[in-house]
């Protein structure tokens, strides 16, 4: 640590205020005369608690000016070692920046443990919210969700304690994409809409993200007029050349008007979508647009235009990264479609095909509906022995399923039934449940 | 044992759902939430 021994709270203004290139008229504000904060550093009068804080609040507000992510406490200013700590905080920083940058993502547990005894010891809450925020980055990019959600909800709660500072958004909508990734819907329409109504603090083109991420996760809890109010909100923030947000709105809108069973709409969306995709070259979502397609023409009895569009998305999937979120959903919707059409085989291919990926990739929404859907289809077929092996290849899926106290107090009732031979019963009390929701 | 009992109440669970033929799930998909691109800001001063 760099140690700045015996320095008097004069001494150490002076030392913070050239340490951030600042001259004394700067951090007066108009509020103290810079003779004040000349007599102060040459330690001729003391610092008040009232006055510090002044000082702080001058600083801070050059800092964000500058662009920097700076926060000066009335602490650090009465106290060098505090201050002394935030710079070995800055390099602790440092060094997970160059982790994230360089993609080292192996990042030992006792070494996060080291920082955060740290930071708690000088309780840098500042500081806290950047580490968290980097280890949730890392996280993300290892795709573990949970341990990205659990480092970016510490660092949102960080945030509440310096509401102005203006890079709070970023951990926001950060933290909306994992709720979105984890279906964590509800969570993310309370954070995108609790940010909407403090819109001042978010910067412009950030509100068209805002809106949506917000439509996302309206459309994912089948809420489907505030998907498409919020749809809307998105476009206006939205510049006509970032095509590929564009696509991923309109594809949004398109997703609504289909859950409602406007498919002609959700056509029209999907065309613009995808008109405005192939502009800027963006294979993954247009996949994703041409797939939605496939199953509207399902709807509509179009099969020529089914196996067209299932054809459009096969020719651009080679082109796809595998470890793209993308690759599991177009397989699944090509199954979908092939199912649709009675091509069973086809079907079953592009579910195991979707299952393998979505399995990689952490996505579990898409690994139960999948199993689900074989399930179905294998069910369909009469193919039991299948349905075995399903159950058993991801037994994991289905032990991980959360118990809460609803899902509990059923399995235990149907454990009953079970154990005591009386199948018919559990069976009745499934159909019961099932036909009252 | 219990584990075995929990997935054949789950097994019985899907079978049902099978068997009301509620059919396969119909869903189209949306993109990828968008997140922040930038992730490294300056702490130290320029």
């Amino acid at each position: 640590m760099v140690k700045y021994d015996n320095l008097s709270i004069g001494e150490n203004l002076k030392r913070i205020r050239t340490e951030l290139g600042l001259r004394q008229y700067e951090i007066t504000g108009g509020e103290v005369t810079r003779n004040l904060i000349s007599i102060i550093e040459n330690n001729r009068t003391s610092l008040t608690e009232d006055k510090a804080k002044l000082i702080c609040r001058n600083i801070n507000e050059i800092m964000e000016d500058k662009g920097l992510d700076i926060i000066i406490d009335p602490e650090d200013i009465f106290n060098p070692d505090r201050y002394n700590a935030k710079k070995q905080a800055n390099l602790y920083i440092k060094e997970l920046d160059k982790l994230l940058t360089t993609k080292n993502y192996n990042i030992e547990a006792k070494y996060i443990e080291e920082i955060e005894a740290f930071l708690n010891k000088w309780n840098l809450i500042d500081k806290k919210i950047r580490v968290y925020e980097i280890l949730g980055d890392i996280y993300f990019y290892l795709k573990d969700y949970t341990k990205e959600y659990y480092y970016y909800t510490k660092a949102w709660e960080c945030a509440f304690n310096y509401p102005n500072r203006k890079l709070n958004y970023r951990v926001m909508l950060k933290l909306v994409a994992n709720c979105i990734m984890t279906s964590k819907y509800k969570e993310a329409t309370n954070l995108c809409d609790y940010a909407i109504l403090n819109k001042e603090n978010v910067p412009k083109r950030y509100m068209g993200i805002l809106h949506y991420n917000n439509a996302l996760a309206y459309d994912n809890l089948n809420l489907i007029d505030k998907g498409l109010e919020q749809a809307r909100e998105a476009l206006k923030y939205t510049e006509d050349t970032n095509y590929r947000e564009l696509g991923k709105i309109l594809n949004t809108g398109g997703n609504c008007y289909f859950k409602v069973g406007n498919y002609e709409e959700a056509l029209k969306s999907y065309n613009k979508a995808a008109d405005v995709l192939i502009l800027g070259d963006y294979c993954d979502e247009l996949s994703l647009v041409y797939a939605n397609m496939t199953e509207t023409y399902v709807k509509l009895g179009y099969e020529d235009r089914t196996l067209k569009y299932i054809e459009k998305v096969l020719n651009n999937i080679h082109k796809l990264n595998k470890s793209s979120n993308y690759f599991s959903k177009l397989c699944t919707q090509i199954a979908i479609a092939y199912n649709h059409l009675n091509k069973y085989d086809l079907a079953e291919k592009y579910y195991n095909e979707s299952l393998i990926y979505a399995k990689k990739n952490n996505q579990q929404d898409i690994v139960k509906n999948n199993i689900l859907d074989l399930l179905h289809l294998y069910d369909k077929n009469l193919d039991f022995n299948k349905i075995h092996v399903l159950f058993e290849d991801y037994r994991d899926v289905i032990l991980n399923i959360s118990l809460d106290g609803d899902v509990l107090l059923l399995l235990k009732t149907l454990e009953f039934y079970i154990s005591n031979k009386d199948e018919n019963k559990a069976l009745q009390l499934i159909k019961d449940l099932i036909t009252n929701n | 044992m219990k584990i075995k009992k929990t997935l054949v109440g789950f097994i019985s669970l899907a079978l049902v759902l099978v068997n009301l033929n509620l059919g396969f799930t119909t869903f189209v998909f949306g993109g990828d939430p968008t997140r922040p691109t930038s992730t490294v800001y300056s702490t130290l001063r320029k």
